[in-house]
């Protein structure tokens, strides 16, 4: 049996999931889509039932990915039960879906969520009367509390009814209604999605196409928006039917500081601040232990062992690359997922969404490509896998921007070379040049992309405590990605660039290139080849660096003009391999061309410019 | 029978696409008009007199050229004074349903058309003593109102992507209150019990008006 949980975002749907499920959770995308679907399964007497957890939609009959890949979902008759979970705080907003979910006429149990929130409030739910108007059972339940939940699966193995309430539409969509379902014998269903253009039936299209030019000609209203409004018509003479208010809501609203220019701003640009430096600071220590240990029992052995030359090689590389991405992962990539988890789960990123809204319009985007932007400073990998929800335009400029974002591993090598050997403010003057870049860089991108900027609408998540183990999970998720994505990519690269070294093929790379780069970097060989290196493999510039310096102490072999220029190069060229895999996944291949040659450019270019400066002016 | 009751039978025949006469249609007629089966079977007889339906075998109706027009006509009334009702008015959709049947029997066919070009390119009032009428209301963007002002939604232009509006409640007639409002125009506002942050640009395409 297959249940399929659909709500709004933020009703604890995939708190109820996870609680529901367990660990067991597999993360696919819709068939021929990119839009995530959690689903795990679920044991009860020996039953087993498949738990999906959809992405969280205002609606059935929107356009978003979303939206789409959920209406055809139970189109195709993919689900056997379904279970709307409803926010009990925001009955009305929520039952709108809920009366959508209901035209399908599944079978399916209603889950009332979040009931410990709306008791608080004062506000009182006849749940047995929702019950008998939908025809099927409610369940009320509290997901952060656990109340509750565990009747969920029984209920709907034993007691899935089939969910039905009609709507009372305008006398104009039921009279075009009532003509389609005669003409084209479609459902009630059908011919509703059919008059707002959705649905595949060409001959049913046509002519509803025809009935919705004239009720649109009539009402000077879209049919969507009619029917939108019948909709929440309805959902609030349900609401006010069932719930009767007590007492008042009180709370001290915090939003009166974190969405203001003043003081919001400045706690946005703090806790962005905080959060690097924590990550910075305990990643560096965890960094250098993880490295150790590396070094101790693996890397030295495998020396010690004397394989053949081939495949040490190939051993050699692969352990470095697990090094490599360890050392990264843990201590960088997850203690920054672990803060930016406490920030979305408390609900912040939204104000701080709406707060750099404004701003982002000058880089071509709007509000809610700021979340991706900074879970780019943790790995670009998984940045690029959320921006699939922002529109196409969009999606262009911000996978541009999101690769030119310093990730963890660009941080090690500013830290490492930068901070430890020139200066603390000149690392952070390279953090400078490369935010100023990427300003720019958005501002060219949005006169010359082609499309129109639309405008942000955003749900403002309730801010909330974050519950620790919720965090956890959320963590553990984004580094999933991160894990299963970007470190077996990682690998398979090292692996090849291992052979390609063996072979010889790098030498010869390096011999035509080392030239060029040492007239206008003003590098050494070493360094000019370790930059090379750098652009397969970016977390790896700093340490090849000081393998072939012979030396950590990377201060007395290079002046500080030669280890800032290397930075910055290094910084801003080429993604690494990851990166440009990814791009080349979710954006094709000329996207990620283009992307790599304008940061190779880029990159190269700007140490030009700033060697050629400093050798002309000190 | 009175012309009205008349021109009801023949609006229901078109707009429902009768094309038998069961006995489930007579029972729905019956329901609909108050009126005995019987009383329904002799007005339907009373139609085919005048020529405005014709009845063949197996219960088959179907409106005659006149009838069809006579209901066509009597539809298109309704709809105007329907949609002139709920939309220019504001009077919700069973009142404005249940009064536009009464009144399209009487409304002239020139007070019709009169009333369909004012549905489709409203004018401003010109006598200025008359109360304020819905289009001379003024509206105007949400974006020109202020922090903690509470106002009704009249309009939403823009594109089809704009729906997401109307599904989060931002529907003609709702009211919303804005919580926030940023020098550069980013708003929240309090839509439906949820707070929505929107952009300036979005803000500006939702036509308001104030709350007297």
């Amino acid at each position: 049996m297959k249940a399929a949980l659909i709500g709004n975002p933020n009703v604890g749907k995939s708190l109820i999931f996870s609680q529901l499920t367990g660990i067991g959770v597999e993360i696919s995308n819709f068939p021929g889509t990119t839009v995530g679907i959690s689903s795990g399964g679920v044991c009860y007497q020996r039953e087993i039932v498949e738990l999906v957890d959809f992405p969280g939609i205002y609606s059935l009959d929107g356009t978003s990915d979303e939206e789409t890949s959920v209406r055809r979902y139970l189109q195709e008759g993919n689900v056997d039960v379904v279970i709307p979970v409803i926010n009990a705080s925001n009955l009305e907003r929520n039952l709108y879906l809920l009366l959508q979910i209901a035209e399908y006429e599944l079978p399916g149990v209603v889950v009332i969520n979040m009931i410990d929130e709306s008791e608080k409030a004062g506000i009182e739910i006849d749940f047995e009367r929702l019950s008998e108007m939908f025809g099927c059972r409610v369940i009320a339940t509290a997901a952060s509390e656990g109340r509750n939940i565990g009747d969920i699966v029984p209920c709907i193995l034993s007691d899935a009814r089939k969910m039905g309430y009609e709507v009372t539409y305008g006398q104009h969509i039921e009279a075009a209604i009532r003509s389609l379902v005669k003409i084209h014998r479609c459902s009630r269903r059908e011919a509703l999605d059919a008059l707002q253009m959705l649905g595949a039936d060409t001959d049913l299209l046509e002519s509803a196409s025809t009935i919705a030019d004239e009720i649109e000609d009539e009402h000077q209203m879209s049919v969507h928006q009619i029917i939108a409004t019948n909709r929440h018509n309805a959902a609030t003479k349900i609401a006010n039917e069932i719930t009767s208010f007590k007492g008042h809501k009180k709370r001290f609203d915090l939003d009166r500081l974190l969405t203001r220019s003043f003081p919001g701003i400045p706690i946005l640009i703090i806790l962005l601040f905080s959060t690097l430096l924590t990550v910075f600071f305990v990643g560096s220590f965890l960094e250098e232990i993880i490295v150790e240990q590396f070094e101790i029992y693996l890397v030295t052995p495998l020396m010690a062992a004397g394989f053949s030359p081939f495949w040490e090689q190939i051993s050699f590389s692969l352990i470095l690359a697990v090094q490599a991405g360890l050392g990264i992962a843990f201590p960088f990539v997850f203690v920054f997922y672990i803060l930016l988890s406490i920030l979305e789960d408390s609900g912040y990123m939204t104000r701080a969404a709406f707060l750099a809204d404004r701003a982002m319009h000058h880089v071509g985007m709007h509000g809610q490509a700021l979340i991706p932007m900074v879970l780019g400073l943790g790995c670009n990998v998984p940045a690029i896998m959320s921006i699939r929800q922002l529109p196409k335009r969009e999606r262009f400029i911000a996978s541009f921007l999101i690769t030119m974002v310093p990730c963890s591993a660009r941080t090690v090598i500013i830290a490492g070379i930068v901070a430890v050997f020139v200066g603390v403010a000149w690392a952070l003057s390279i953090y400078l040049i490369v935010f100023i870049l990427i300003v720019i860089t958005g501002i060219v991108l949005t006169r010359i992309t082609p499309g129109e900027q639309f405008g942000m609408i955003l749900e403002m998540a309730p801010l909330r405590k974050p519950q620790p183990v919720q965090t956890l999970k959320r963590a553990w998720l984004h580094m999933k990605e991160f894990l299963f994505i970007a470190m077996p990519l990682l690998l398979v690269s090292s692996v090849f660039l291992g052979v390609f070294q063996y072979v010889g093929i790098i030498q010869a790379f390096q011999d035509i290139f080392a030239p060029i780069m040492e007239t206008v970097l003003g590098l050494p060989p070493y360094a000019s080849t370790s930059l090379l290196f750098g652009i397969l493999r970016k977390e790896m510039a700093f340490e090849t660096l000081a393998i072939l310096a012979g030396t950590a102490d990377l201060g007395s072999v290079m002046s500080g003009l030669q280890l800032y220029v290397f930075a910055v190069v290094s910084v801003l060229f080429v993604p690494c391999i990851s990166t440009v895999a990814v791009l080349w996944r979710e954006m094709g291949w000329k996207t990620a061309l283009l992307i790599s040659g304008y940061t190779l450019i880029l990159g190269l270019g700007i140490g030009t410019v700033i060697n050629l400066l400093a050798v002309t002016f000190l | 029978m009175q012309t009205s009751v008349h021109e009801d039978y023949l609006e229901w025949i078109l707009e429902n696409r009768i094309d038998t006469l069961g006995e489930d249609t007579l029972q729905s007629l019956s329901r609909k008009f108050d009126r005995s089966v019987d009383a329904v079977r002799q007005d339907l007889n009373q139609l085919e007199d005048t020529g405005d339906i014709i009845r063949g075998p197996d219960n088959a109706i179907r409106l005659t050229e006149q009838g069809h027009k006579t209901a066509e006509c009597v539809l298109k009334k309704h709809k105007i004074l329907e949609c002139f009702f709920t939309e220019m008015l504001g009077m919700d959709q069973s009142t404005a349903s249940e009064q536009a049947c009464r009144i399209e029997h009487e409304a002239s066919d020139e007070t019709i058309s009169r009333l369909k070009n004012y549905i489709s390119c409203p004018r401003p009032c010109r006598q200025e003593n008359r109360r304020s009428c819905p289009q001379a209301r003024d509206l105007k963007p949400l974006s020109f109102y202020k922090e903690n002002e509470t106002v009704r939604v009249a309009l939403v232009r823009g594109p089809r992507r704009m729906g997401r509006l109307n599904d989060i409640g931002a529907i003609p007639g709702e009211e919303i209150t804005i919580q926030r409002k940023l020098s550069n125009g980013s708003l929240v506002v309090t839509i439906k019990g949820s707070d929505i942050a929107i952009s300036p640009e979005i803000a500006a395409s939702v036509l308001v008006e104030p709350i007297e």
